[in-house]
């Protein structure tokens, strides 16, 4: 099997984030909660080069010994505007997400 | 270069590289710690490298470790009393390791030495102490020529094919200090071996010199391109030249030069020579040096010993072992029981001469301050006193006398570095780790002390299986050499119980050899406490479903990865581990009060922690 595609130390952003794999079902209908599914460990990265970056990277791998596909990883390719657009959309889910959680937890 | 952005490390470099940073080394130890301006760390700490220091991980800031390249393992007699001197003086921290004490020096996997908790204001005293006795850090790190290694009994062996010792060595004074070639776009490994077990790993460094004959003639094949870092691991290609051993000087700089004039300066992770040689192939390699590097005809190989490869071949035990076939051994004396083990030189074994030496397990590679003066002491007792250090992070003193052997062999210090170690001692190697590196992301040495001890205790290698490597590096740098290994550990994190905790990946069979392979990964994110009992489970599965005669590598070789995986159950067993708890974020993974804002660092040259101005 081949290795980890991604590099992972103690400079990754995310060595254990939680990822799902979607996967289409035999039948060809999907879902949010397709049996196919599946969850699994992942490595997340954000980087940039060390000089003259020219853009942002986001790499996601997930654990492929879980997912059951070959070895594979992504990466995203952003310049700065759209790294702070998805950097604020982050933040406002993130916020939204605290503010639920945070609710239900005074219950 | 045209249009190229060359990186920061580049940058620094083009500024200050090479023999002129000591100067300013110098004058930063003279004014202490905090004369470096904060907003130049980055760029001087980058440049000590080239001067063997780094900077030690954070929340032990203004602490170094350094390096001390020793040319293939040799530690001339008085040298190892040197380090231990210095390791017993200098290196020596705010805390102490639970399994190795106050101070102790490493000896790494490139048959080199490192001291930890070294302070900058130490480092004019302890380069003066180093060198008026003949060692150096100089290029022991940075983008240059590192230690030289090879086969640590070069010189020494009763059954090398080539001295490669001069070799070596001649390399070494040539190209250490030589301003043309101490810029290089990214580190340069070399190895020169000359036995026959293939204990150099030349397939794993950018320049490999490897023993070969052509009509009548002994000398050195040349590969290159071989390394394991960045996830990306290759093994060395063969360049279809040869070398006799007067020529290995113009070839190995010819192909450095290659390197400085066509390496990727823009990248570094692209920079080694593997790529390179990924790049153009082979034989553009070989026709650029030819054309433009050296000015003779260069010869086509010549044949190889790869086929008598006994070191971590894969094969088992009935291949090589050349113990046997010479009379020293054969006549039923001392070396006759210490069996095999001339793969990786552990034992007792016959040199060339009427003389012994003796390998030694270091688990780790770590020996104590005290220690290192003992052997160094025995070393001057019982031999010459010179010691060498092995690429499986082992010693051997050499030049003992058949009437000295067993005298030295009984020596009380011989019980912790054992001659005749189990073969999960014997097997075991690890990269720093946590306890002071800034890549990795697990601890590693102490951890795998505990798993070699918890083995030894547990469990039996299958019938005929006498080798067995574990290798566990802390993240995917490779620095423990993880995919060269029976059993491949590598860093990684996973979530037991609700906490997130130390776990590694797994990878079987790789190894070296006549045809070296790197490691299947078969399983990720295993609990580090249910390690050992996934391998207790691994070997009793293999020796159940094993082929007579099949070695472990071969098992591995004819199993699909659906099967390997279902080979290893990880399991809590009587293994405890102290180490779970993402050390990482540890000032010191061994600390009562381990918090990051615990530590006393930085420390000024008083050792009083540096005030913070906010």
């Amino acid at each position: 099997m081949p290795d980890r595609l991604l590099r992972v130390n103690a400079y990754t952003t995310m060595d254990m984030a939680s990822v799902t794999t979607l996967k289409r079902r035999a039948d060809g209908t999907d879902g949010d909660h397709s049996a196919a599914d599946v969850e699994s460990f992942g490595v997340v990265n954000v980087t940039a080069g060390r000089r003259d970056p020219d853009e942002i990277r986001l790499e996601v791998e997930a654990d492929h010994t879980e997912t059951g596909l070959r070895a594979h990883a992504e990466r995203v390719h952003l310049d700065p505007d759209e790294a702070e657009e998805l950097a604020a959309e982050l933040e406002r889910q993130a916020g939204r997400v605290r503010a639920a959680t945070e609710e239900t937890d005074g219950e | 270069m045209g249009l190229c952005m060359p990186t920061d490390v580049e940058e620094w470099k083009s500024e200050v590289y090479g023999q002129e940073i000591r100067d300013h080394l110098m004058e930063f130890a003279e004014e202490g710690w905090e004369s470096i301006p904060d907003d130049e760390h980055d760029a001087w700490f980058e440049r000590f490298k080239w001067w063997g220091l780094y900077h030690q991980r954070a929340g032990q800031e203004s602490y170094f470790m350094m390096r001390i390249g020793t040319p293939n393992g040799v530690l001339e007699p008085g040298q190892l009393e040197v380090v231990g001197e210095v390791a017993n003086e200098y290196a020596r921290g705010p805390a102490e390791n639970p399994e190795f004490g106050a101070a102790y020096a490493d000896f790494t996997t490139r048959q080199s030495i490192q001291l930890h908790w070294i302070r900058l204001e130490d480092v004019p005293e302890v380069f003066d102490k180093l060198e008026s006795n003949g060692l150096t850090t100089q290029q022991a790190c940075g983008d240059s020529w590192r230690n030289i290694v090879g086969c640590p009994v070069a010189g020494k062996d009763a059954n090398e094919v080539v001295d490669a010792l001069p070799v070596a060595e001649n390399l070494n004074e040539t190209f250490k200090g030589d301003e043309d070639h101490s810029n290089l776009p990214r580190k340069w490994k070399v190895s020169v071996t000359g036995c026959r077990e293939g204990c150099g790993q030349g397939d794993i460094n950018d320049l490999a010199l490897e023993p070969a004959e052509k009509n009548g003639r002994m000398g050195f094949n040349v590969r290159v391109g071989g390394g394991l870092a960045r996830n990306e691991p290759r093994l060395a290609r063969g360049l279809d030249v040869f070398v006799e051993p007067d020529q290995a000087e113009a070839v190995s700089g010819g192909l450095s030069a290659l390197f400085r004039e066509y390496g990727d300066r823009e990248n570094r992770y692209n920079a080694r020579m593997k790529f390179l040689v990924d790049e153009w192939g082979a034989q553009e390699v070989r026709e650029t040096l030819q054309e433009e590097f050296v000015d003779f005809e260069l010869e086509r190989a010549g044949e190889d010993l790869r086929d008598q490869y006994t070191y971590n071949a894969g094969t088992g035990p009935a291949a090589g072992s050349h113990d046997h076939a010479d009379g020293a051994a054969a006549d039923g004396g001392v070396a006759a029981q210490y069996p095999g083990g001339d793969h990786d030189h552990i034992g007792v074994h016959p040199q060339g001469d009427d003389n012994f030496y003796v390998g030694l397990n270091v688990m780790v590679g770590r020996m104590g301050a005290a220690d290192c003066l003992e052997l160094a002491e025995l070393a001057d007792d019982y031999g010459s006193g010179e010691v060498r250090l092995t690429q499986r992070q082992n010693v051997i003193v050499t030049d003992v006398p058949e009437s000295e052997l067993d005298a030295f062999l009984a020596e009380p210090l011989l019980d912790d570095y054992a001659p005749d170690p189990s073969p999960f001692e014997r097997g075991s190697i690890a990269c720093t780790g946590t306890e002071f590196c800034s890549l990795s992301i697990v601890e590693t040495k102490n951890r795998q002390v505990r798993f070699a001890r918890w083995l030894k205790g547990n469990v039996d290698l299958p019938d005929g299986i006498e080798e067995f490597h574990i290798h566990l590096s802390g993240c995917t740098a490779s620095c423990a050499q993880p995919q060269i290994a029976d059993v491949s550990l590598r860093g990684m994190k996973t979530r037991k119980n609700g906490e997130a905790v130390e776990a590694l990946d797994i990878g079987l069979g790789g190894g070296l050899g006549e045809d070296p392979r790197f490691a299947d990964w078969v399983a990720q994110r295993v609990p580090a406490d249910e390690v050992p009992g996934a391998i207790e489970n691994l070997l009793a599965n293999f020796a159940e479903a094993r082929e007579d005669g099949e070695s472990f590598r071969e098992f591995v070789e004819n199993r699909d990865e659906e099967t390997l995986a279902e080979l290893i159950e990880p399991e809590e067993t009587s293994y405890t581990d102290p180490y779970m708890h993402n050390t990482k974020l540890t000032w010191y993974p061994y600390a009562e009060e381990d918090d990051m804002d615990d530590g006393p660092a930085p420390v000024a040259s008083d050792d009083y922690p540096v005030e913070s101005d906010d």
